[in-house]
């Protein structure tokens, strides 16, 4: 068309049509933009789809849905934590069960007579005596492991957490007849002395073939809210 | 590639009888076009104004009188409460997306509005007319023309061909056309857009129809030496 225009010939024909066209199409895109907002602002229609409508019995539904949804999820965050049971009272709950172990003998040795005194001392709640007579008979050649274990749940409940977690570390490592045990107690220490990450740590390690007893009562623990 | 005016004209009378001839023949198949709340662009409804939008032939002529003083208004109101129903027909009939609807409703809008400002669209089923177009437009805008051969090219031969301008040629008119005088600009829009003649123009100015012929001539040539030098 630029040939055409630059023609100096050129018809009026070709001119009408070629000018005739150009203001047409140029109006034509002004009154379609003009239209195009009319429709939109007046009419609701746009070029660009709209989503569906929601049918009457959706928009009824959703509400209720909607409820019963935040209802559900609520439950699932929080009931959890409602169901849990508070560690630190099962916790307290546990130590009080805890009983010193050996057989009750005639106390015809000082080691016996020792044992004997830390057993009634002990059963007595007096666990500070406990744990200074269970430090003499440890002290002693024919103290058993038995002994370092009495005497760190004595320790445990006399509070001295510190003690109490050395003489069970000392029956895990290297391993012996009461290491289950000895775990456990040292993850009962390490939670009472406030050091919950380390003792639900300790607490993991107890497996179900150490003891179906034992492992309960520490996967209890570690399920608690902490 | 413009069709003459005889030649329009021609056609124009042979238009509305193979309208009507058609709208008879067709109700059969495409009997019920249903459209949202109900109401139904029918092509073979019975009332004048059914076929109509509402209207009747004296507003039909108030509504071109309107279009050639350049006020659309009646247009807009009369036609748009349709645009959506033509929209979903096209949707239905012919698988068109929303946006593909939307694009040759428009274009048909436009189209039909440029013709009934030309005056080459007779009072008679103007909804059955721009629901055709709307097809056409959509068939030239997917150029499936096989799917459409049942359509008659009613557009096509409605004389609207025009010249093919590039999108380079058109961005210079344009600029050509800005340069240009308000005067010059207002002519040649009311001339050629609202297609009022030049005597019409000559008699609202108080003006002699050859001062106004000579005007459009200068605005033309000084149009065409604008682009020249642009291009």
């Amino acid at each position: 068309m630029t040939e055409k225009l630059e023609d100096p010939n050129l018809s009026e024909e070709d001119k009408d049509a070629i000018v005739g066209a150009f203001v047409r199409h140029q109006e034509n895109e002004r009154l379609r933009k003009h239209w195009e907002t009319l429709l939109k602002e007046k009419h609701q229609v746009s070029r660009k789809a709209t989503p569906p409508k929601r049918s009457a019995t959706l928009r009824k539904l959703f509400l209720p849905v909607l409820a019963i949804a935040a209802t559900l999820l609520l439950l699932l965050v929080f009931l959890p934590d409602l169901m849990a049971k508070n560690g630190e009272q099962m916790l307290a709950a546990n130590l009080s069960e805890i009983s010193i172990e050996g057989v009750r003998s005639e106390s015809t040795t000082t080691v016996d007579s020792l044992r004997d005194q830390v057993r009634t001392t002990y059963l007595a709640g007096d666990f500070s005596t406990a744990a200074t007579t269970g430090e003499r008979l440890l002290s002693l050649p024919s103290a058993s492991t038995e002994d370092q274990l009495n005497l760190g749940v004595a320790h445990l409940r006399a509070g001295n957490y510190a003690q109490a977690s050395q003489y069970f570390t000392g029956l895990i490592d290297p391993p012996g007849n009461f290491t289950t045990e000895a775990r456990y107690y040292l993850g009962l220490s390490l939670l009472s002395s406030g050091n919950t990450k380390a003792g639900l740590e300790e607490l993991q390690k107890i497996r179900e073939t150490d003891g179906g007893s034992i492992y309960q009562k520490a996967q209890a623990l570690i399920d608690a809210s902490w | 590639m413009r069709i003459s005016e005889d030649k329009n004209a021609v056609f124009l009378s042979q238009f509305s009888h193979l309208l009507l001839l058609l709208s008879v023949t067709e109700s059969t198949s495409m009997s019920a076009l249903s459209l949202k709340n109900n109401r139904q662009l029918s092509l073979s409804a019975t009332s004048a104004q059914e076929k109509n939008f509402g209207l009747s032939e004296p507003e039909f002529k108030k509504l071109l009188a309107c279009l050639q003083d350049g006020d659309q208004r009646l247009f807009e109101k009369v036609f748009f409460v349709h645009f959506e129903d033509c929209m979903s027909y096209l949707k239905r009939k012919d698988r068109a997306s929303h946006e593909d609807a939307y694009d040759a409703t428009m274009d048909a809008y436009l189209h039909f509005r440029s013709l009934l400002v030309a005056k080459k669209i007779n009072y008679g089923n103007l909804r059955y007319l721009l629901t055709r177009m709307a097809r056409q437009h959509f068939q030239r805008r997917q150029k499936r023309g096989q799917i459409f051969t049942e359509l008659p090219d009613f557009a096509g031969d409605l004389g609207e061909e025009e010249a093919d301008i590039s999108t380079e040629d058109y961005d210079l008119l344009s600029r050509a056309f800005q340069s240009l005088g308000s005067d010059c600009r207002e002519l040649l829009k009311a001339f050629y857009y609202a297609r009022r003649s030049l005597k019409e123009i000559a008699h609202e100015e108080a003006r002699g129809a050859p001062a106004v012929r000579k005007q459009k001539s200068r605005c033309i040539a000084t149009l065409k030496r604008y682009f020249n030098q642009l291009s």
